[in-house]
């Protein structure tokens, strides 16, 4: 009985501290005293708690006690913690919340760097963007070049980045090297990309300066990040005027399986619509996809992703410009690529990032009855260990090793047995780079590149460096520098195998405002190149006509400006480049601007959306200035100039119901206005009675392009 | 005597655990009790932060998480500030992805997480294209799982009536939808008084909608 009491009393006392309750009262500010609320302050591991009021002021009671944690959020705020003594009643608290990091206010080297996607900020294209830019008919390199700092070439495609040639931009995919990126092209007859925007969920596109994880590469980088675990089991069709295409994906518990087949005949589009190409046969080409996840225990996750794409075309041209003494020219391409990159967390905040990269390409090209047989075969591995120490440095240490192989065969049609030469080539690289926060307003990155080739048996080192220091609440000013050297072209250094690296160095400054929904960005830049490949001819095979005498530079400034926010419901982008740059390399005579270069390139790209009927329409006008031509022996002082380059392209996206589910209709116009454009010329082989060598304008395979396509989801 | 300390014990603590999950019920009753009278984005603050304390300081209630995501979309429906708008979607996101994470199998967080991807479409329709086919599977998923459960059919139900009559939407071809969800709803019990019960209103409102366009 006794007992019974005691707990009796244990219940009553405790109870009766139970009621005890303290009243916790304060304000919540932001740091420029502005009131927030709204804001939800709590005990840590109780209800008790309360929502500032207007003024920001709160007040609640609670029955914890002794020493406690109060938490005070806020969306788009810093959480903050502070512990409170509830034995003795406390004073009012004064809390004041700090900008959520890495929204708005971090500070990121953002010179020479366009991140694209949702991975970090700053957002400039997201994969909608890149899929629904009518001038890139949903060519990745078509959308990035709506960006500054890039080339319209119209006749080859690719990226042309800051007086460089589209070799020197280098494709990665999840941080693993791809070789041949581009579908293989006829000539005057623009490439794409072979992989869909849709697959990536953000991709980093450098115009210059870049870390050194990456190297063979002068100009540019392109990294596109392949999508997650998808969330949901899907299948999708699109029907469009030149083929279809399906895919499906499939979730389990811890992995994802997605997969997409594809179809495309040119010959139903080119028999309705008139081309300035004479085909023999049409392109068709059939590629597929596929995209393996799967997470291991709590951060590892591996990534596969496989591609094949084959393709056929035949096409009558006359190498000359002219139309007579046509050539049959056709072409074959079989693609295979496949990459696995797992990342995981280790001991010690320590991350790896590891992975390789395998490409088989092979290319035929008959020419009448010749026959020219291309294989590259390559792989590439990576091994990247980052770590954090707090918010101060972040180290990135890593390892990279990649063989190539370029295979050449000739076939003459009196000669059976043909023309073989062949390239190997393996180099080893190691790369250290801290980046080092100095202050809240300051980051330093610190690269180097040590790089082994074994072609050359040489070794290379290649410093890399930027700063961004932050000037404003929403702007910042960063520069980078670096050193970077590619391999000549193989098709070069297959006649004469001592060519050295080619190297580019690169300074920038670049200044960046961005607000919410708003940014504006200006660069300068100065490159200068050394070691670049000069001949006397392309063709020929006498090693003695090749050398690393070429030089050039580039200099110029970029300046870009998107707003998603003062029309509602209206998106767009503006970049303007001016550029001078000259070279002297390949078989110029002297120091020249080269021919695929426009001083001037403006773009601008706007997306609206019409609620009312559910559509999206998207413009893109195109501006370069005119190119310069040189006939083969370049005897003319001044060159040819083409007419300025003008484009308009429409597209219009409806979104619909339809059996229970929803569809998309896809109509895009090319060229809408038919501006008659020249992408540059072709010259013919002969001199004429006066000693000209005749200039023909080099124009696009048919003025305008229609394309129509719907999108179910099953 | 030594039974009856453990005894007398074994009643106590029992007595402490079950007051427990008495105060969490108890907590989650006065909410949604103070919900029937939330009229303004303040309220909605309000409620949302009050089940988000609940939802952090108990972990293991998807209901709580339920209904902190839910006020927050409350709220975004509401602003009329693009950027904020957009804020309170993600909040809403993660915290029915914590839900989710308690209850990998709960269509209502399900019908949630689709309610969250209008919500995203209508501030950014940017996204519209990608979103609407995720919000089927999900909806199609919820289903397999189960049928009977009327909120799926009612979102399902409301995005065709958004959209405009010319383009395979209105409220037409919404009704059949709607008829079935109504028929859902009249034999809908929810497991326990925290579930999720709303919708019925909505739906009876929008079926009047239908008859008044006759």
């Amino acid at each position: 009985m006794k007992i019974f009491f005691y707990i009796m009393l244990f219940c009553i006392l405790s109870h009766g501290s139970l009621d005890a309750q303290v009243l916790i009262t304060g304000t919540v500010l932001d740091r420029d005293g502005q009131s927030l609320p709204g804001a939800n302050v709590s005990i840590k591991g109780s209800y008790d708690g309360a929502s500032a009021d207007t003024a920001g002021c709160f007040r609640f009671k609670t029955t914890a006690i002794g020493k406690q944690i109060l938490i005070v959020s806020y969306v788009g705020y810093k959480t903050v913690e502070m512990e409170m003594d509830l034995s003795l009643p406390p004073a009012p608290v004064q809390i004041t919340l700090d900008w959520q990091p890495g929204e708005i206010k971090s500070v990121v080297v953002t010179a020479g760097a366009f991140e694209t996607g949702d991975l970090k900020r700053p957002i400039v294209l997201k994969p909608m963007d890149i899929a629904t830019t009518p001038s890139a008919l949903g060519d990745i390199y078509g959308a990035l070049t709506t960006l500054p700092g890039t080339q319209v070439v119209g006749e080859e495609g690719g990226l042309y980045v800051r007086g460089g040639e589209g070799y020197e931009t280098r494709t990665y995919i999840d941080g693993m090297q791809v070789h041949k990126p581009f579908l293989s092209k006829m000539p005057d007859i623009p490439t794409r990309s072979r992989f869909s925007p849709i697959l990536f969920r953000g991709t980093v596109f450098s115009t210059g300066g870049y870390t050194a994880e990456y190297g063979q590469a002068l100009s540019s980088v392109v990294n596109l990040n392949t999508v997650g675990l998808v969330d949901q089991t899907e299948t999708s069709v699109m029907l469009m005027s030149v083929g279809m295409t399906g895919s499906h994906s499939q979730r389990w518990d811890k992995g994802s399986f997605s997969g997409s087949l594809q179809y495309l005949n040119m010959m139903p589009y080119n028999s309705i619509f008139k081309q300035n190409m004479s085909w023999e046969k049409d392109p068709v080409q059939t590629d597929g996809t596929f995209l393996l996840r799967q997470q291991h225990g709590k951060y590892g996750i591996l990534k596969v992703f496989g591609s094949f794409s084959l393709s056929k075309s035949a096409l009558n041209y006359s190498f000359n410009g002219d139309t007579t003494g046509a050539s049959l020219i056709g072409l074959r391409n079989n693609n295979y690529y496949i990459n696995a990159v797992y990342s995981d967390a280790l001991a010690n905040q320590w991350k790896i990032k590891t992975g390789f990269s395998g490409t088989y390409d092979y290319s035929g090209t008959g020419i009448d009855k010749d026959r020219l047989e291309e294989t590259v075969r390559g792989i590439h591995h990576r091994m990247t260990f980052t770590k954090d120490w707090g918010d101060f440095i972040t180290l990135k240490i890593g390892e990279e090793a990649a063989w190539y192989s370029y295979e050449r065969d000739y076939f003459t049609a009196d000669q059976e047995q043909g023309y073989s030469t062949d390239l190997k080539e393996g180099d080893f690289a190691v790369y250290a780079e801290p980046e080092i926060s100095l202050n809240d307003n300051m980051v330093l990155r610190t690269g180097l590149r040590a790089e082994y080739a074994s072609r050359q048996e040489s070794a290379s080192l290649m410093p890399r460096l930027s700063l961004a220091y932050r000037v404003g609440d929403y702007s910042q000013v960063s520069m980078a520098y670096g050193l970077f050297r590619q391999r000549p072209e193989s098709q070069f250094l297959i006649n004469n195998k001592s060519l050295e690296t080619e190297k580019a160095t690169h300074f920038i400054l670049n200044y960046q405002y961005e607000i919410e929904n708003r940014i504006f960005r200006v660069e300068l830049y100065r490159k200068w190149y050394d070691n670049l490949v000069k001949f006397t001819s392309e063709y020929n095979p006498d090693p003695s006509t090749y050398s690393n005498d070429g030089k050039g530079y580039a200099q110029g400034i970029d300046i870009f400006w998107r707003d998603s926010k003062t029309i509602r419901d209206l998106d767009y982008w503006i970049s303007y480049s001016f550029i001078d740059s000259k070279r002297n390399y390949k078989n110029f005579s002297r120091q020249l601007q080269p021919s695929f270069l426009s001083t001037h390139t403006f773009s601008a790209v706007m997306k609206y959306f019409y609620r009312k009927a559910n559509t999206y329409a998207g413009l893109t006008y195109v501006y370069a200035s005119p190119k310069t031509g040189y006939n083969p022996f370049f005897e003319v002082s001044s060159g040819d100039q083409t007419k300025a380059y003008n484009d308009l392209s429409v597209n219009v996206v409806i979104i619909r119901a339809f059996l229970k589910k929803y569809c998309a209709i896809l109509l895009n116009v090319n060229n809408l206005l038919g501006f008659n454009n020249e992408y540059g010329f072709n010259y013919s082989s002969i001199p004429d009675a006066a000693g000209n060598y005749t200039p023909y304008p080099i124009k696009p395979q048919s003025k305008r392009f229609f394309m129509a396509g719907a999108i179910f989801n099953l | 005597m030594k039974t009856i300390v453990i005894t007398i014990s074994c009643i106590f603590m029992s007595f402490i655990l079950h007051a427990q999950s008495d105060q969490f019920k108890n907590a989650m009753l006065y909410n949604l009790e103070l919900s029937k009278s939330a009229r303004t984005v303040e309220n909605y603050q309000e409620l949302a932060n009050n089940f988000e304390r609940i939802a952090t300081a108990e972990q293991k209630e998807w209901t709580a998480w339920y209904y902190a995501a839910f006020y927050n979309l409350v709220i975004n429906f509401q602003d009329s500030i693009h950027d904020r708008k957009m804020k309170y979607i993600t909040i809403a996101q993660k915290q029915i992805d914590k839900g989710l994470k308690l209850k990998p199998e709960e269509t209502e967080l399900m019908v949630l997480k689709v309610m969250s991807y209008y919500a995203e479409m209508a501030v950014d329709p940017m996204k519209g294209m990608t979103l609407l086919g995720e919000a089927n599977a999900l909806l199609d998923k919820a289903k397999s799982i189960n049928p009977d459960n009327p909120r799926i059919y009612l979102e399902e139900a409301e995005a065709i009536h958004g959209m405009p009559v010319e383009f395979g939407g209105g409220i037409e071809k919404a009704k059949p939808l709607l008829l079935l969800a109504s028929e859902k709803f009249s034999k809908f019990v929810p497991a326990d008084p925290l579930s999720p019960d709303w919708g019925e209103d909505r739906c009876e409102m929008l079926l009047d909608e239908t008859v008044k366009n006759h």
